[in-house]
């Protein structure tokens, strides 16, 4: 299933996500762990990474550090201390919204399911 | 892993070149893309890779790249500028700093004539503009063709463009205009000692703003 619309609404929960579990990271490298997590079944198109970083990285929710390689210059992104919490906050959104989804495509479904 | 060609860098960059990037910042990562994608290929498949990542970036891309990134820096200038004229935050300095803007502002209005408070006003615009001018030089490029500038030099100095542009409508035409009469309606000068003292801090936060942005790391 690689549908781009469902993938947009959650394409910054992804990101904090990746970071908070591997320390700092590229846009290249983002693009090519979300490839390897779900076997090439998503992939992030470049065109929305890049503006979502940057919007993480204007509300304060991501730093960078410039590392010079090989000739040219790669930024490289870590969450801040306020990227931190607001992982916890989207995740606990995300799988709220996923639960409640759940609920309405199979109704027979328990309350209280966790994914 | 491997090492690109120069032929290959060469096709990297003539075809960044002719998408006119505005900002380094977004030539720059998008160089680095290109570049890291091409060595985790064989170099025999580099056409394809790269005409497949032609299509990513495609202009549409990267225009809208340039302009996001246009403004979540403009959004970030003005946070950073925000953050630093709360002077209770700055300990015992800020609020010595504080009280002494306090007490600039008074002496603006009660004692300086607005004759001479335009002098000032207009020696802060040359102070600032001239200041940021040369600490973000980055931001300007007189070449004829198109070269990529630093986005969060170019977001201040229209910040300081914006603000000068403002005041010379406010404060100076009117005076031009009336020669000189506006300026002995007590109101109008208390408004203009006012946005003078106002226009003096919003141009010291940008220039402590524009000091603290990270120096330009590379230009193609």
């Amino acid at each position: 299933m690689s549908n781009n619309n469902l993938i947009k609404g959650s394409l910054q929960t992804i990101i904090l996500k990746l970071l908070e579990e591997n320390e700092r990271m590229y846009g290249y490298e983002i693009t090519q762990r979300v490839k390897e997590l779900t076997a090439g079944e998503i992939k992030i198109t470049e065109g929305a990474l890049y503006p979502a970083l940057h919007k993480l990285e204007a509300e304060g929710l991501l730093s960078t550090d410039i590392q010079q390689v090989d000739n040219r210059v790669r930024k490289y992104y870590s969450l801040t201390n306020d990227g931190q919490k607001e992982v916890t906050s989207k995740m606990s959104e995300l799988q709220g919204f996923v639960e409640n989804l759940q609920r309405i495509l199979t109704p027979d479904l328990k309350p209280g399911f966790n994914i | 892993m491997r090492k690109l060609s120069s032929q290959e860098l060469e096709w990297i960059h003539t075809r960044l070149k002719s998408l006119y990037i505005r900002y380094t910042e977004v030539y720059e990562e998008i160089f680095d893309h290109y570049c890291t994608t091409l060595e985790n290929t064989p170099a025999i498949d580099s056409p394809v890779i790269i005409a497949k990542l032609n299509e990513t970036f495609a202009w549409s891309v990267v225009k809208n790249m340039d302009k996001e990134l246009e403004t979540n820096v403009s959004k970030q200038v003005l946070v950073a500028q925000l953050d630093y004229l709360k002077f209770w935050n700055h300990g015992i300095k800020g609020l010595l700093i504080g009280f002494a803007g306090f007490a600039v502002l008074n002496i603006s209005i009660f004692i300086i004539p607005p004759s001479e408070l335009i002098i000032i006003f207009l020696l802060s615009i040359i102070c600032t503009a001239a200041g940021i001018f040369f600490m973000k030089r980055d931001a300007l490029s007189f070449s004829l063709t198109h070269k990529s500038v630093s986005v969060s030099s170019l977001t201040v100095i229209k910040k300081v463009g914006i603000l000068n542009t403002l005041m010379m409508w406010i404060w100076v035409m009117p005076t031009v205009l009336t020669r000189g009469d506006i300026q002995s309606n007590k109101l109008f000068a208390i408004g203009m000692a006012l946005a003078t003292v106002l226009s003096i801090i919003y141009s010291i936060s940008l220039i402590v703003v524009a000091s603290n942005l990270p120096k330009k790391s590379h230009v193609q």
